[in-house]
């Protein structure tokens, strides 16, 4: 049996995302502003991480900007979609929104054609605060918003300095608490056979 | 026959030297394998960390399919202290399933299940298993994408596991894996199930396991390994060497690694929370509506069932799992029996030490192998 058998596939909709990106420019003129997810972003990002992420990198909901879910423009209305590209855009989560109040839409979707520019860009801010740059998040596929989601590796040395106090006071009290009974053990006489 | 089993039950169940006045007499024994005492208490302390940990979770834990995911949230971001309780939790978990393991492959090594002992032995293997069902119930609780389909496929192959066995008792696997989920898929009434099992049913086991267990260990005392009661010279059914006392001495020592643990399974709760390691695709509410992510994986200590299952046919995994876990119970008997097969005393056969060593080997080594799929099935997505 494989163990996966039993659990579907996500479908990158490759084709259709690069339908839409033709299309989108002439329905915007026609029927005004459009959401887009750049499936490449969400390519490289998964590509560099060794594992499948989802839109919920930069978007509201994990299925992407399109559809009547939470933070998909079928909820939206008529105030809420003139929105869709400014950096408080309802579709997407603060990271999205970060990236377009540092970098600009425009330059956002200009990278499209070069995801790990993006990347680039985006060293030296630390939105969460974690200590690792949202450039380096993007490449560990790691949630850039969110200071509960960062590699390990990258993050300990930046835990450990937040809670230097803790852990400093938890090592000399637990270290001179176990040298005191392994002390007073040692003092015991009845070690006899 | 009644009089044999009279005495063999007598000598393994020695209940007249059951007095726990006589704790303070209770003496460990000193060699250079001495540090193999201490992982017995270690398991025992790490329980201890679950129960205090896992009821102060208890407070703000809902268990509905609609505010289980929200509620963790909650507690890891918003609880004063709810990310170290919760990650105390996850870890001591881990911390106890690892120290059983090794208590376990250190009792087969110095063949501490040797008679009298072997119903120590027994009630320390079903402790393992009922571990294990935690770590499978608990798995389900955070109600992610990650919990949620790895119950799915748990469940699964709960539902296969008796498919091997002639007419009805076949669905007997079916009936379990219903009684689990309480429905057709994993749902709320498999959540509240699971729910039960892993703060009332499972614990309550397990503390009547660990107290027969602990019961067992006053009446016949602490064993010595095989291998140095050989290098004493005289009969190796008594310890002639060097002892300390239990009440205070040992106590002492104990409470001192005790103290370690707990600080070291602190300072990692909050310096590298577990969460750290899990793609957040997996950390996701799960969606009935949603397609499964990639890199569903078992926890770690299921991962030496996990690499058989992708690889060979389900059936002969799960008749070679169910085999492995009756010998694994039987050990004492399978391993003082078989070297009289060639006509060797137990005591001075080299038997169970390579077959200790052969089990122990496997189990590692396919647990490395499990892991080497998980990250394979991660990076092929």
């Amino acid at each position: 049996m494989q163990f996966h058998d039993c659990l579907g596939s996500r479908s990158n909709g490759r084709f259709v995302m690069q339908l839409a990106l033709l299309v989108a420019p002439f329905a915007e003129a026609t029927v005004g502003q459009a959401a887009h997810a750049f499936p490449p972003f969400e390519r490289w990002i998964s590509q560099k991480a060794g594992f499948q992420t989802d839109c919920a990198y930069c978007h509201v909901n994990p299925a992407g900007p399109s559809g009547h879910g939470v933070g998909q423009e079928g909820r939206l209305d008529e105030r809420q979609k003139q929105h869709l590209h400014s950096a408080d855009s309802p579709i997407l989560n603060s990271f999205g929104q970060h990236l377009l109040k540092t970098l600009s839409y425009d330059k956002v979707v200009s990278s499209v054609s070069d995801p790990g520019s993006l990347a680039v860009q985006m060293k030296g801010y630390d939105l969460d605060g974690d200590g690792v740059s949202d450039g380096e998040e993007m490449e560990h596929g790691t949630l850039a918003y969110d200071p509960l989601s960062a590699p390990p590796a990258l993050v300990w040395m930046e835990r450990l300095k937040q809670n230097w106090s803790f852990v400093v006071t938890l090592a000399v009290s637990s270290l001179a608490g176990a040298a005191g009974l392994f002390f007073l053990a040692m003092e015991r006489k009845d070690a006899a056979k | 026959m009644i009089a044999f089993l009279e005495e063999w039950l007598k000598r393994r169940l020695p209940l007249e030297q059951l007095d726990f006045k006589r704790i303070s007499e209770k003496s460990v024994p000193v060699h250079r394998f001495s540090w193999i005492y201490y992982l017995g208490g270690v398991t025992l302390l790490a329980f201890a960390v679950q129960v205090i940990t896992g009821i102060l979770l208890l407070l703000y834990y809902k268990p509905t399919t609609l505010e289980a995911h929200e509620s963790i949230q909650y507690i890891t971001r918003t609880v004063p202290g709810g990310l170290l309780v919760r990650n105390m939790h996850v870890w001591s978990s881990n911390a106890m399933i690892l120290c059983m393991v090794l208590h376990a492959f250190t009792v087969l090594l110095s063949r501490a299940y040797r008679s009298p002992r072997e119903l120590t032995w027994v009630t320390g293997m079903l402790s393992l298993l009922v571990v294990l069902g935690l770590g499978f119930s608990g798995y389900l609780l955070p109600w992610n994408n990650l919990s949620v389909y790895a119950t799915m496929v748990g469940t699964q192959i709960v539902s296969m596991s008796t498919s091997f066995l002639p007419g009805e008792a076949a669905r007997l696997g079916e009936w379990a894996a219903s009684l689990l989920l309480g429905g057709q898929t994993v749902g709320q009434e498999t959540l509240t199930r699971f729910f039960a099992l892993h703060i009332v049913i499972l614990p309550l086991i397990l503390l009547a396991l660990v107290t027969a267990h602990l019961v067992l260990i006053q009446m016949h005392g602490i064993s010595v390994p095989i291998s140095i009661l050989r290098g004493q010279g005289e009969k190796i059914e008594n310890w002639s060497g060097k002892s300390q006392k239990y009440m205070p001495r040992f106590l002492l020592k104990e409470s001192a690694v005790w103290l370690m643990f707990v600080a070291a399974i602190a300072a990692l709760s909050v310096v590298v929370p577990y969460d750290l390691f899990v793609p957040y695709t997996l950390l996701e509410p799960y969606s009935p509506l949603g397609s499964a992510p990639a890199g569903i994986k078992p926890e770690w200590y299921f991962w030496f069932l996990f690499y058989p299952f992708e690889m060979l046919p389900r059936t002969v995994v799960i008749l070679c799992s169910l085999s492995f876990f009756a010998s694994m119970l039987a050990a004492p008997w399978l391993l003082s029996g078989i070297p009289q097969l060639w006509k060797a005393r137990f005591e001075d056969s080299k038997f169970p030490t390579y077959a200790a060593i052969a089990v122990g080997a496997a189990v590692a080594l396919l647990t490395v192998f499990g892991q080497a799929i998980v990250v394979a099935v991660r990076g092929g997505a």
